[in-house]
Protein backbone atom coordinates (compact mmCIF):
# COMPACT_ATOMS: atom_id res chain seq x y z
CA UNK A 1 0.00 0.00 0.00
CA UNK A 2 1.49 3.48 -1.11
CA UNK A 3 0.87 6.70 0.92
CA UNK A 4 0.78 9.30 -0.97
CA UNK A 5 2.25 12.59 0.11
CA UNK A 6 0.87 15.84 -0.62
CA UNK A 7 2.41 19.25 -0.20
CA UNK A 8 0.41 22.39 0.16
CA UNK A 9 1.49 24.54 -2.50
CA UNK A 10 2.99 27.53 -1.42
CA UNK A 11 0.98 31.15 -2.16
CA UNK A 12 2.47 33.82 -2.80
CA UNK A 13 -0.59 36.77 -2.06
CA UNK A 14 0.11 39.95 -3.89
CA UNK A 15 0.78 42.79 -1.40
CA UNK A 16 -2.69 44.64 -2.92
CA UNK A 17 -4.98 41.64 -1.93
CA UNK A 18 -4.30 41.50 1.43
CA UNK A 19 -5.55 44.24 4.44
CA UNK A 20 -2.38 44.82 5.52
CA UNK A 21 -0.94 44.92 1.97
CA UNK A 22 -3.91 47.59 1.18
CA UNK A 23 -2.87 49.90 4.01
CA UNK A 24 0.97 49.83 3.34
CA UNK A 25 0.39 51.40 -0.18
CA UNK A 26 -2.34 54.44 1.22
CA UNK A 27 0.32 54.82 3.62
CA UNK A 28 2.90 55.07 0.81
CA UNK A 29 1.28 57.16 -1.40
CA UNK A 30 -0.12 59.37 1.57
CA UNK A 31 4.03 59.90 2.37
CA UNK A 32 4.80 60.41 -1.20
CA UNK A 33 1.75 62.92 -1.43
CA UNK A 34 3.14 65.08 1.53
CA UNK A 35 6.51 64.94 0.74
CA UNK A 36 6.13 65.80 -3.30
CA UNK A 37 2.63 66.55 -3.31
CA UNK A 38 3.36 70.79 -3.38
CA UNK A 39 6.21 70.43 -5.65
CA UNK A 40 4.68 68.76 -8.11
CA UNK A 41 1.54 71.19 -7.76
CA UNK A 42 4.06 74.32 -7.84
CA UNK A 43 5.74 72.45 -10.84
CA UNK A 44 2.73 71.93 -12.66
CA UNK A 45 0.83 75.48 -12.46
CA UNK A 46 4.42 77.32 -12.45
CA UNK A 47 3.65 78.70 -15.76
CA UNK A 48 0.18 80.84 -14.79
CA UNK A 49 2.04 82.33 -12.00
CA UNK A 50 5.06 83.65 -13.94
CA UNK A 51 3.91 87.29 -15.90
CA UNK A 52 4.17 86.48 -19.40
CA UNK A 53 6.89 89.48 -19.68
CA UNK A 54 9.17 87.73 -17.09
CA UNK A 55 8.77 84.05 -19.05
CA UNK A 56 11.75 84.74 -21.59
CA UNK A 57 13.85 86.86 -18.70
CA UNK A 58 18.11 86.58 -19.48
CA UNK A 59 19.51 88.58 -16.76
CA UNK A 60 18.51 89.97 -13.38
CA UNK A 61 14.91 91.23 -12.86
CA UNK A 62 13.08 92.97 -10.23
CA UNK A 63 9.85 91.53 -9.32
CA UNK A 64 7.08 91.70 -7.43
CA UNK A 65 5.67 88.48 -5.65
CA UNK A 66 1.95 88.39 -4.83
CA UNK A 67 0.66 86.47 -2.37
CA UNK A 68 -3.00 85.68 -1.55
CA UNK A 69 -2.21 86.11 2.03
CA UNK A 70 -0.81 87.85 4.62
CA UNK A 71 2.91 86.72 4.87
CA UNK A 72 4.56 85.30 8.23
CA UNK A 73 8.60 86.01 9.04
CA UNK A 74 8.18 82.04 7.48
CA UNK A 75 7.39 83.61 3.48
CA UNK A 76 9.35 86.49 3.82
CA UNK A 77 12.11 84.48 4.64
CA UNK A 78 11.94 82.03 2.00
CA UNK A 79 11.35 84.48 -0.55
CA UNK A 80 14.47 86.29 -0.23
CA UNK A 81 16.47 84.05 -0.80
CA UNK A 82 15.82 83.98 -4.61
CA UNK A 83 16.68 87.69 -4.56
CA UNK A 84 17.45 90.97 -2.66
CA UNK A 85 14.24 91.66 -0.55
CA UNK A 86 12.98 95.29 -1.20
CA UNK A 87 10.09 95.79 1.14
CA UNK A 88 6.51 96.32 0.30
CA UNK A 89 4.80 97.26 -2.85
CA UNK A 90 1.53 99.05 -1.76
CA UNK A 91 0.20 96.79 0.23
CA UNK A 92 1.61 94.06 2.91
CA UNK A 93 0.68 90.75 0.59
CA UNK A 94 2.99 92.36 -2.18
CA UNK A 95 6.59 92.14 -1.99
CA UNK A 96 9.61 93.84 -4.05
CA UNK A 97 12.59 91.39 -4.86
CA UNK A 98 15.00 92.62 -6.69
CA UNK A 99 17.75 91.51 -8.63
CA UNK A 100 16.45 87.79 -9.35
CA UNK A 101 18.29 85.70 -12.00
CA UNK A 102 16.43 83.85 -14.71
CA UNK A 103 16.95 80.55 -12.68
CA UNK A 104 15.66 81.72 -9.45
CA UNK A 105 13.17 83.26 -11.35
CA UNK A 106 11.84 79.92 -12.69
CA UNK A 107 12.50 78.40 -9.21
CA UNK A 108 10.30 81.22 -7.57
CA UNK A 109 7.68 79.98 -10.25
CA UNK A 110 7.67 77.12 -8.50
CA UNK A 111 6.36 77.54 -5.05
CA UNK A 112 3.13 76.56 -4.90
CA UNK A 113 2.05 79.49 -2.53
CA UNK A 114 2.59 82.11 -4.71
CA UNK A 115 -0.03 83.57 -6.19
CA UNK A 116 1.33 85.87 -8.85
CA UNK A 117 4.58 87.26 -9.80
CA UNK A 118 5.10 90.29 -11.66
CA UNK A 119 7.56 92.69 -12.81
CA UNK A 120 8.00 95.76 -10.78
CA UNK A 121 7.89 98.93 -12.80
CA UNK B 1 -35.30 23.62 11.21
CA UNK B 2 -33.16 25.25 8.97
CA UNK B 3 -36.00 27.93 8.78
CA UNK B 4 -35.16 29.03 12.44
CA UNK B 5 -31.54 28.67 12.13
CA UNK B 6 -31.11 31.49 9.44
CA UNK B 7 -32.38 34.41 11.92
CA UNK B 8 -30.18 33.22 14.53
CA UNK B 9 -27.05 33.03 12.43
CA UNK B 10 -27.70 36.67 10.79
CA UNK B 11 -28.58 37.97 13.99
CA UNK B 12 -25.17 36.31 16.21
CA UNK B 13 -23.30 37.66 12.60
CA UNK B 14 -24.56 41.13 13.25
CA UNK B 15 -23.74 40.85 16.36
CA UNK B 16 -20.16 40.13 15.23
CA UNK B 17 -19.70 43.19 12.93
CA UNK B 18 -21.07 45.33 15.81
CA UNK B 19 -18.38 44.07 18.06
CA UNK B 20 -15.42 44.06 15.36
CA UNK B 21 -16.54 48.00 14.54
CA UNK B 22 -16.91 48.90 18.44
CA UNK B 23 -13.32 47.08 18.95
CA UNK B 24 -12.13 49.12 15.92
CA UNK B 25 -13.38 52.15 17.21
CA UNK B 26 -12.06 51.82 20.76
CA UNK B 27 -8.56 53.49 19.72
CA UNK B 28 -10.31 56.71 18.79
CA UNK B 29 -11.66 57.11 22.43
CA UNK B 30 -9.08 58.50 24.31
CA UNK B 31 -8.56 60.88 21.64
CA UNK B 32 -12.38 61.64 21.80
CA UNK B 33 -12.46 62.12 25.57
CA UNK B 34 -9.50 64.87 25.50
CA UNK B 35 -10.86 66.57 22.98
CA UNK B 36 -14.08 66.37 24.99
CA UNK B 37 -12.68 67.71 27.97
CA UNK B 38 -10.43 69.95 25.90
CA UNK B 39 -13.09 71.83 24.73
CA UNK B 40 -15.42 71.98 28.21
CA UNK B 41 -12.04 73.32 29.63
CA UNK B 42 -12.30 76.40 27.28
CA UNK B 43 -15.81 76.81 27.34
CA UNK B 44 -16.17 76.62 31.38
CA UNK B 45 -12.88 78.10 32.59
CA UNK B 46 -12.00 80.56 29.62
CA UNK B 47 -8.72 81.15 29.72
CA UNK B 48 -6.55 83.39 27.60
CA UNK B 49 -5.87 82.27 24.05
CA UNK B 50 -2.16 81.83 25.23
CA UNK B 51 -2.73 79.32 27.81
CA UNK B 52 -5.10 77.10 25.91
CA UNK B 53 -6.31 77.98 22.38
CA UNK B 54 -9.96 76.84 21.40
CA UNK B 55 -10.13 73.76 19.39
CA UNK B 56 -11.80 75.43 16.85
CA UNK B 57 -8.64 78.23 16.48
CA UNK B 58 -6.53 75.63 16.55
CA UNK B 59 -8.16 73.91 13.70
CA UNK B 60 -8.54 77.50 11.57
CA UNK B 61 -4.79 77.27 12.39
CA UNK B 62 -4.52 74.06 10.66
CA UNK B 63 -6.09 75.28 7.50
CA UNK B 64 -4.06 78.51 7.56
CA UNK B 65 -0.82 76.89 7.55
CA UNK B 66 -2.05 74.56 4.78
CA UNK B 67 -2.97 76.85 2.84
CA UNK B 68 -0.33 79.17 3.01
CA UNK B 69 2.00 76.63 2.53
CA UNK B 70 4.14 76.19 5.74
CA UNK B 71 2.82 73.17 6.55
CA UNK B 72 3.76 71.19 3.81
CA UNK B 73 6.76 72.89 3.62
CA UNK B 74 7.76 72.09 7.00
CA UNK B 75 6.26 68.80 7.13
CA UNK B 76 8.52 67.80 4.10
CA UNK B 77 11.87 69.43 5.69
CA UNK B 78 10.84 67.23 9.00
CA UNK B 79 10.19 63.74 7.29
CA UNK B 80 13.52 64.17 5.34
CA UNK B 81 16.02 64.42 8.07
CA UNK B 82 13.42 61.90 9.56
CA UNK B 83 13.87 59.05 7.11
CA UNK B 84 17.42 60.33 6.66
CA UNK B 85 18.36 59.88 9.99
CA UNK B 86 16.25 56.81 10.60
CA UNK B 87 17.63 55.11 7.58
CA UNK B 88 21.21 55.56 8.99
CA UNK B 89 19.96 54.57 12.51
CA UNK B 90 18.00 51.38 11.59
CA UNK B 91 21.29 50.48 9.05
CA UNK B 92 23.90 50.88 11.89
CA UNK B 93 21.64 49.26 14.28
CA UNK B 94 20.62 46.33 12.67
CA UNK B 95 24.24 45.38 11.21
CA UNK B 96 25.87 45.91 14.43
CA UNK B 97 23.23 44.72 16.95
CA UNK B 98 23.46 41.16 14.60
CA UNK B 99 27.42 41.22 14.68
CA UNK B 100 27.21 41.85 18.43
CA UNK B 101 24.24 39.32 19.10
CA UNK B 102 25.85 36.72 17.64
CA UNK B 103 29.41 37.32 19.46
CA UNK B 104 28.14 37.04 23.37
CA UNK B 105 32.22 38.19 24.05
CA UNK B 106 31.49 41.14 22.03
CA UNK B 107 28.53 41.62 23.11
CA UNK B 108 30.00 41.53 26.66
CA UNK B 109 32.63 43.64 26.03
CA UNK B 110 30.74 46.45 23.90
CA UNK B 111 27.72 46.89 26.33
CA UNK B 112 29.53 49.68 29.21
CA UNK B 113 29.94 51.38 26.06
CA UNK B 114 26.29 50.98 24.76
CA UNK B 115 25.29 52.03 28.23
CA UNK B 116 27.55 54.79 28.45
CA UNK B 117 26.21 56.22 25.32
CA UNK B 118 22.88 55.41 25.23
CA UNK B 119 22.65 57.37 28.77
CA UNK B 120 23.65 60.59 27.14
CA UNK B 121 20.71 61.69 26.24
CA UNK B 122 20.50 63.56 22.23
CA UNK B 123 19.84 67.00 24.07
CA UNK B 124 23.28 66.80 25.95
CA UNK B 125 25.07 66.27 22.75
CA UNK B 126 23.86 69.48 21.14
CA UNK B 127 26.36 72.03 22.10
CA UNK B 128 29.14 70.01 21.08
CA UNK B 129 27.41 69.12 17.62
CA UNK B 130 26.33 72.79 17.12
CA UNK B 131 30.35 73.63 16.87
CA UNK B 132 30.98 70.03 14.99
CA UNK B 133 28.30 69.94 12.44
CA UNK B 134 27.23 73.90 12.61
CA UNK B 135 23.16 74.47 12.27
CA UNK B 136 21.28 72.77 9.74
CA UNK B 137 19.97 69.10 8.49
CA UNK B 138 23.46 67.47 9.51
CA UNK B 139 22.96 68.15 12.88
CA UNK B 140 19.48 66.94 13.27
CA UNK B 141 20.48 63.96 11.52
CA UNK B 142 22.79 63.45 13.47
CA UNK B 143 20.51 63.49 16.86
CA UNK B 144 17.92 60.92 15.35
CA UNK B 145 20.26 58.78 14.36
CA UNK B 146 21.79 58.60 17.83
CA UNK B 147 18.22 57.83 19.45
CA UNK B 148 17.27 55.78 16.46
CA UNK B 149 20.88 53.91 16.90
CA UNK B 150 20.72 52.76 20.29
CA UNK B 151 17.31 51.32 20.47
CA UNK B 152 17.69 49.33 17.02
CA UNK B 153 20.93 47.97 17.73
CA UNK B 154 19.61 46.84 21.92
CA UNK B 155 16.65 45.11 20.09
CA UNK B 156 18.22 43.46 17.16
CA UNK B 157 21.00 42.06 19.55
CA UNK B 158 18.70 40.92 22.27
CA UNK B 159 16.54 38.72 19.63
CA UNK B 160 19.94 37.42 18.33
CA UNK B 161 20.81 36.30 21.29
CA UNK B 162 16.91 34.64 22.24
CA UNK B 163 17.29 32.53 19.45
CA UNK B 164 16.88 29.35 20.38
CA UNK B 165 20.67 27.43 19.76
CA UNK B 166 18.62 23.89 19.07
CA UNK B 167 16.81 25.43 15.59
CA UNK B 168 20.76 26.69 14.67
CA UNK B 169 21.60 23.21 15.56
CA UNK B 170 18.87 21.86 13.93
CA UNK B 171 19.53 23.63 10.46
CA UNK B 172 23.76 22.59 11.24
CA UNK B 173 22.74 19.48 11.76
CA UNK B 174 20.77 18.94 8.57
CA UNK B 175 23.81 20.21 6.33
CA UNK B 176 23.24 24.21 6.11
CA UNK B 177 26.07 26.43 5.90
CA UNK B 178 26.59 29.57 8.38
CA UNK B 179 24.60 31.72 5.81
CA UNK B 180 21.78 29.56 5.66
CA UNK B 181 21.65 29.30 9.73
CA UNK B 182 21.71 33.08 9.39
CA UNK B 183 18.68 33.50 6.89
CA UNK B 184 16.22 31.33 8.18
CA UNK B 185 16.74 30.99 11.66
CA UNK B 186 18.37 33.69 13.38
CA UNK B 187 17.12 36.60 11.36
CA UNK B 188 13.51 35.32 10.99
CA UNK B 189 13.99 34.67 15.04
CA UNK B 190 15.21 37.78 15.84
CA UNK B 191 12.80 39.54 13.53
CA UNK B 192 10.22 40.50 16.29
CA UNK B 193 12.37 41.91 18.58
CA UNK B 194 14.03 43.92 15.27
CA UNK B 195 10.93 45.61 14.26
CA UNK B 196 9.56 46.47 17.83
CA UNK B 197 13.04 48.49 18.14
CA UNK B 198 12.36 49.86 14.74
CA UNK B 199 8.83 51.18 15.47
CA UNK B 200 10.54 51.96 19.02
CA UNK B 201 13.27 54.26 17.68
CA UNK B 202 10.82 55.71 14.72
CA UNK B 203 8.72 57.16 18.04
CA UNK B 204 11.92 58.58 19.81
CA UNK B 205 13.17 59.93 16.93
CA UNK B 206 10.66 62.20 16.42
CA UNK B 207 11.25 63.62 19.81
CA UNK B 208 15.05 64.10 18.89
CA UNK B 209 13.99 65.48 15.64
CA UNK B 210 11.95 68.22 16.97
CA UNK B 211 14.30 68.90 19.67
CA UNK B 212 17.04 69.46 16.73
CA UNK B 213 15.31 71.63 15.07
CA UNK B 214 13.92 73.90 18.12
CA UNK B 215 17.65 74.31 18.39
CA UNK B 216 19.23 74.73 14.38
CA UNK B 217 16.95 74.45 11.34
CA UNK B 218 15.49 77.30 9.37
CA UNK B 219 12.53 75.02 8.96
CA UNK B 220 10.98 72.20 10.24
CA UNK B 221 7.60 71.24 12.56
CA UNK B 222 10.10 72.53 15.09
CA UNK B 223 10.99 75.56 14.13
CA UNK B 224 7.30 76.12 13.29
CA UNK B 225 6.46 75.13 17.42
CA UNK B 226 9.31 77.61 18.39
CA UNK B 227 8.97 80.45 15.80
CA UNK B 228 5.11 80.52 17.17
CA UNK B 229 6.41 80.40 20.65
CA UNK B 230 8.43 83.62 20.30
CA UNK B 231 4.89 85.38 19.06
CA UNK B 232 2.73 83.17 21.47
CA UNK B 233 0.62 81.44 19.18
CA UNK B 234 -0.57 78.61 21.48
CA UNK B 235 -2.76 77.44 18.54
CA UNK B 236 0.15 76.99 16.30
CA UNK B 237 2.08 75.02 19.06
CA UNK B 238 -0.82 72.95 19.63
CA UNK B 239 -1.44 72.45 15.85
CA UNK B 240 1.94 71.59 15.77
CA UNK B 241 2.12 68.89 18.03
CA UNK B 242 -0.87 67.44 16.56
CA UNK B 243 0.27 67.47 13.15
CA UNK B 244 3.59 65.56 14.93
CA UNK B 245 1.28 62.78 16.52
CA UNK B 246 -1.04 62.24 13.29
CA UNK B 247 1.75 61.93 10.83
CA UNK B 248 3.39 59.46 13.55
CA UNK B 249 0.08 57.24 13.95
CA UNK B 250 -0.29 57.09 9.98
CA UNK B 251 3.84 56.27 9.56
CA UNK B 252 3.04 53.00 12.24
CA UNK B 253 -0.36 52.17 11.47
CA UNK B 254 0.03 52.24 7.61
CA UNK B 255 3.57 51.41 7.27
CA UNK B 256 5.38 49.88 9.80
CA UNK B 257 2.78 47.84 11.11
CA UNK B 258 1.37 46.30 7.76
CA UNK B 259 5.35 45.73 7.30
CA UNK B 260 5.76 43.63 10.66
CA UNK B 261 2.58 41.58 10.46
CA UNK B 262 3.36 40.61 6.72
CA UNK B 263 7.29 39.83 7.78
CA UNK B 264 6.86 38.00 10.87
CA UNK B 265 3.78 36.23 9.55
CA UNK B 266 5.97 35.54 6.22
CA UNK B 267 8.18 33.49 8.70
CA UNK B 268 5.47 31.64 10.61
CA UNK B 269 6.56 33.45 13.84
CA UNK B 270 1.77 34.19 15.04
CA UNK B 271 -0.05 31.25 15.56
CA UNK B 272 -3.04 31.06 12.96
CA UNK B 273 -5.79 32.77 15.08
CA UNK B 274 -3.25 35.70 15.48
CA UNK B 275 -2.93 35.91 11.48
CA UNK B 276 -6.95 36.62 11.31
CA UNK B 277 -6.62 39.48 13.04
Amino acid sequence: MSQQITTKPVVRRRLWTTADGRRFIAGAVVLAVILFGQSIYGMATASGRLDPSLRNATGPSDVVVVLDFMPDRFHNERVAQYGAFAGRDGALNRLRLRFVNPDNLRALSNVAWISRIEPFK
Amino acid sequence: MSVQAAPIATTSTARRALGQLAWTLVPAAPFVIVTLIWIMATGILNPSKETLPPVTDVLASIKELALSGQLATNVVASLYRLLLGSILGIVTGLIGGVIVGLNRKLAESLNPVVVFFNAISGIVWLPLMITWLGIGNALAVFLIWNTVFFIVFQNAALGVQLVPEVYEQGVLALGGGRWQTMRSVILPGALPYILTGIRTGLGFGWRALIAAELVGAATGLGTMIFDAAEYHRSDIIVAGCLIIGVIAIAMDRWLLLPIERRTVRRWGLVADTEKER
